[in-house]
């Protein structure tokens, strides 16, 4: 006979009871019962039992079958009390938020914007890090990228090229290890339209880059590998080309269009997918002269199954071949090949992780601080929570309890986060997107890939996990904390100084808030501070009113003509009444991505030429003297000022006497002590000049560094001086003339008022003159200076933004402990005012707290920021990364908010009412 | 089945072998079912939650588990008996026709 189990064991198990001994015992006792009334009725103890078993029937299947009905009723009823466990948690949750929507409110708000925030960020690393290119097999796409050393280097600086020489592309395409691989020449032409003529930036490229990005037409099809050829007459148009100046026709494939004169078939529309380009011709890699260069991008596609390691490692083999060097295999490999992705964001890579940090911050700072007002609330609660322990709820369901609060926070913190962040990411896009014509910014976005920035599933999945992680984080330690109340042992006295505990833990979490927006902030006000030095430097000319313009020159026109119609317009504009100078210039101050010419053909008089070179290739190549060739009217047009001699005559376009102005900082290095004006520079390609003026320092190329050494060239006269001498047109003579390899020249006219009001009239002037001429990217000066700052303004702006949100978010921290501090202690606070102490007495008790949290705090947030900054380096202007004033500002103003923040409830200290403090209870 | 154990229970709580003791002695031993069936069917009528089980003590001070009705039990014990009621007068009235209908042949 088997032991009945005990009665303590059923109801002990882990699992609940204990089904099988359950019905084991219900059984037996049935058995039992049954044999005894037989034995009763007179049947032998042996065959009462057998009897018995007889009548009950099959045992084992009996048992069997109510274990089966049992486990599935047991089953049932913990999913059951678990889920309404829960339910009932969270419902008394919101009710609790209900009694204190003031502080519900806030809770929600703050980390409403923690989670917004670091939603906003995320969505932007998703676009541009994360996802996937939209091209087939985006990770088989790759560039070829050469480690080009300090001695082969164009400019004496080692450099990192990622774009390949035409003429090598054979030995590329000979690897095994690539698929593919195509040229990318970027360029702009002139198109022929109904309404004139339309400049268009598009590229040549290699027929293998339509099969390498696997992207479908919209209409038609790509550039087929029979169509490179010199002479083929293909083009692919951008959806948006096709939109905007062809009207979208319908019969778009097959119509011919004349492209800087030259007949072209559309055979194909693309999607925006494939590329930021209006259009795409054939590209063919014509030999080029003996000793001439050039680089063009370039895009590869791995073969599938080869893996990017050993194609790197042909690459290096092939590229080493080519060089005429042997690849050292511990040495950097001269040639690597890197994922497209990868080297098209490499640039930004930097910026985005000193983000990701800063919103990481602000997250901590958040949760911190919700955690704070949590624990709080929570130990106004203390007796609540004894009372539950002593009812028999284990710490288990109290942490159960304070962690549904927090999930019921978290959930609805994330709904109106994800409203933050959806308003968050239409603001970024509106601000990352650029529009500024296509010379002064490359690519029309700050961030690569800026249009494909949204709020997607992906981004909305790691919202989810965002408010798991976040209410686990701030939840499980509240909760933890909390669940010690109540517990047996633990007394009254106990029970205070768990409540002090929690002040104390409070006072922790704030200094680690004010640490944490101390660093956020420096960091904030570096990039403010190199913006707004970038912003207010002195670009050495006006834009104030001046209005820029190109004049589209039709593709296969002379330089003479380009010359004749330029002048003729620049001489209308001054007639114009409210025009007082205009002209142009070869290169647009300002613009991006410009070949500059460097003018080390142009020695000053009583120097050689090999003391000039000399003298020249000691400077960085930033520093080098440039060339510019401007009409005589447009330096005035921009507002720059002369400090000495006199500007160009207007018509002086005599080939004999050359006459040149040069900017202030070519005449310091030069001319050091002597005034520069009079003196001659010596040319072996455009004949002697003479220096007839000084330009006061001016910056044409670039706002950052110092000012440009500049030598102007009058362009009538650099046309009288090669027609004298009949010489070999250099690339500045031909089609670079006046255009510097674009489709355009630029031009400035200074306006007595708003500069866009005479667009109409330029451009009626302009159809006047010719016609195929056109006007485009006409904009206020003003436009294009403020423009040059707006990727420093970006980083600043948003910094900025997320370091005043942790500072004023670490404020009410500091705010709120103290506020509590003084609240646990008022009776305290009432004996010693009771006792004599003086109200300054109180509040310096208070203060001193605060003060020395404060202390702390920005102590270790400046030394984090010491430690830090220095990955700012990158995105500063004009000053270091240590810089003094920044530091020394930004510490003195966060510091005094804090003070005051601190100050405001040490003030409230200073009233308690001491009878009324010691008749409190508790 | 069901009907049997709720009517037992209806006087009180009872152990299952109590519950087969009293249908024994009131059909007297008309029913020559399996004893054991009796288990299965208490088990489910829990889980329905017609009938609550509590371990208790038993006369002869020994642990034996009892059945109560619910409320939700006694309305099920009260529909079932209405049912059988209703089926037992329909039943009699076929038992005692007297008269042969008229549609019926031969």
């Amino acid at each position: 006979m088997t032991r009945s189990t005990p009665m303590w064991r059923r109801y002990a198990t882990l699992f609940g009871r204990n089904i099988r001994g359950d019905i084991e015992d219900e059984l037996k006792f049935h058995l039992e019962a049954r044999t005894r009334e037989l034995v009763d009725a007179g049947w032998p103890p042996r065959a009462a039992e057998e009897e018995a078993h007889r009548l009950f029937g099959d045992r084992d299947a009996i048992a069997a079958e109510c274990r089966e009905i049992k486990t599935r009723f047991e089953q049932r009823r913990q999913m059951h009390a678990y889920l309404s466990g829960i339910a009932a948690d969270i419902h008394f949750a919101l009710r609790g938020f209900r009694r204190t929507p003031g502080l519900a409110v806030i809770m929600v708000l703050t980390l409403a914007l923690g989670i917004g925030a670091t939603t906003a960020i995320f969505s932007v690393v998703n676009a541009v890090l994360l996802q996937p290119l939209p091209y087939a097999t985006p990770e088989r796409l790759v560039r070829i990228v050469e480690n080009v050393p300090a001695a082969e280097a164009f400019d004496g600086v080692a450099v990192r090229r990622d774009s390949i020489n035409p003429a090598e592309v054979a030995s590329w395409r000979a690897s095994e290890s690539l698929s593919d691989v195509a040229v990318i020449a970027q360029e702009s032409r002139t198109l022929a339209t109904d309404s004139g003529a339309v400049q268009l930036y598009g590229a040549r490229v290699s027929p293998a880059l339509f099969r390498m990005r696997g992207v479908a037409p919209l209409l038609g099809r790509g550039l087929l590998a029979e169509e490179e050829r010199p002479d083929a007459d293909t083009i692919v148009l951008s959806e948006a080309a096709w939109r905007e100046h062809l009207g979208s026709d319908p019969r778009i494939v097959g119509r011919v269009l004349s492209l800087d004169g030259r007949a072209l078939t559309v055979v194909g529309v693309m999607p925006p997918e494939f590329g930021p380009d209006a259009y795409w011709t054939p590209f063919f890699a014509a030999p080029q002269p003996p000793g001439f260069v050039s680089f063009l991008a370039g895009s590869a596609r791995l073969r599938d199954g080869v893996s990017l390691d050993a194609a790197s490692a042909e690459i290096n083999a092939i590229g080493s071949g080519l060089r005429g060097i042997v690849p050292d295999p511990g040495a950097k490999p001269r040639f690597e090949l890197v994922r497209e992705l990868d080297q098209i964001t490499s640039r930004v890579v930097p910026a985005l992780r000193v983000l990701v940090v800063a919103v990481a911050a602000v997250l901590l700072i958040v949760c911190t601080n919700v955690a704070t007002l949590l624990l709080v609330r929570g130990t106004r609660r203390q007796q609540e929570i004894a009372i539950r322990r002593s009812l028999g709820a284990t710490r288990g369901r109290i942490v159960r309890l304070v962690l549904a609060e927090s999930l019921a926070l978290a959930a609805i913190a994330g709904a109106v986060g994800v409203g933050f962040a959806l308003a968050a990411v239409q603001v970024l896009k509106s601000v990352a997107i650029v529009d500024l014509p296509r010379r002064f910014f490359i690519g029309a976005a700050i961030l690569p890939r800026a249009g494909e920035i949204a709020l997607n599933p992906s981004v909305l999945a790691f919202v989810a996990l965002l408010v798991l992680v976040t209410s686990a984080l701030f939840g499980m330690w509240t909760a933890l904390r909390l669940s010690r109340f109540g517990e047996r042992g633990h007394h009254a006295a106990a029970q205070i100084s768990a409540s002090a505990n929690n002040t104390r833990a409070g006072q922790v979490l704030a200094t680690v808030q004010l640490g944490l927006a101390m660093t956020l902030l420096i960091g904030a006000g570096l990039l403010l501070h190199s913006f707004f030095k970038l912003a207010t430097v002195d670009p050495g000319f006006d834009p104030r009113g001046v209005l820029s313009f190109e004049l589209v020159v039709p593709g296969d026109s002379s330089a003479e003509r380009r010359l004749e119609v330029a002048a003729a317009l620049a001489s209308r504009l001054q007639d114009h009444p409210r025009v007082a100078s205009a002209g142009f210039i070869d290169i647009p101050p300002l613009g991006v991505g410009n070949i500059l010419f460097t003018s080390d053909a142009f020695v000053p008089e009583g120097m050689t030429g090999a003391e000039f070179s000399e003298a020249e290739s000691a400077l960085s190549p930033n520093e080098r003297t440039q060339l510019r060739v401007a009409s005589s009217g447009y330096l005035r047009a921009l507002g720059a000022r002369l400090t000495e001699g006199s500007w160009i005559e207007d018509g002086a376009s005599n080939a004999a006497r050359q006459t040149v102005l040069v900017s202030r900082a070519f005449a310091q290095r030069y001319f050091l002590g002597s005034s520069a004006v009079g003196t001659t520079l010596r040319s072996g390609q455009f004949g002697n000049a003479t220096i007839v003026g000084v330009v006061d320092d001016i910056r044409l190329n670039s706002l950052e560094g110092a000012p440009d050494r500049i030598v102007f060239r009058e362009p009538g006269q650099m046309l009288a001086a090669q027609r004298a001498r009949q010489a070999q047109p250099s690339p500045q003579m031909g089609p670079f003339f006046l255009t510097n390899g674009y489709n355009s020249i630029t031009f400035a006219a200074r306006t007595d008022g708003e500069p866009l009001a005479i667009l109409a009239d330029l451009r009626a002037m302009a159809r006047d003159i010719d016609p195929s001429f056109a006007i485009d990217a006409a904009i206020p000066m003003e436009l294009v200076r403020s423009g040059v700052t707006t990727r420093p303004r970006f980083y600043a702006v948003l910094l900025g933004t997320f370091g005043a949100l942790a500072g004023f978010i670490a404020a009410i921290g500091i705010y709120g402990v103290l506020a509590y501090l003084v609240s646990q202690r008022t009776k305290e606070v009432g004996i010693r005012m009771a006792l004599g102490a003086r109200p300054a007495n109180v509040l310096q008790l208070v203060l001193r707290r605060g003060v020395t949290m404060i202390a702390v705090g920005l102590t270790a947030g400046v030394l984090g920021a010491l430690g830090l900054t220095r990955y700012l380096e990158g995105m500063l202007y004009g000053i270091a990364a240590l810089d003094g004033t920044t530091y020394a500002v930004v510490i003195a103003a966060f510091a005094a908010v804090a003070v005051l923040a601190s100050y405001v409830p040490a003030r409230r200290a200073t009233r308690i009412d001491p009878l009324a403090a010691l008749r409190q209870d508790g | 089945m069901d009907l049997l154990i709720l009517k037992a229970l209806s006087w009180g709580p009872m152990h299952g072998y109590s519950v087969s003791y009293w249908v024994r002695q009131v059909t007297e031993e008309t029913f020559d079912i399996q004893e054991g069936a009796l288990y299965p069917a208490l088990h489910r009528l829990e889980e329905k939650g017609w009938i609550d089980a509590e371990w208790g003590v038993s006369e002869n001070n020994r642990q034996a588990k009892y059945y109560a009705l619910t409320p939700l039990g006694r309305k099920q014990l009260r529909h079932e008996l209405s049912t059988w009621a209703r089926f037992a007068e329909a039943v009699d009235k076929i038992v005692r026709a007297t008269e042969k209908p008229a549609w019926v042949q031969g």
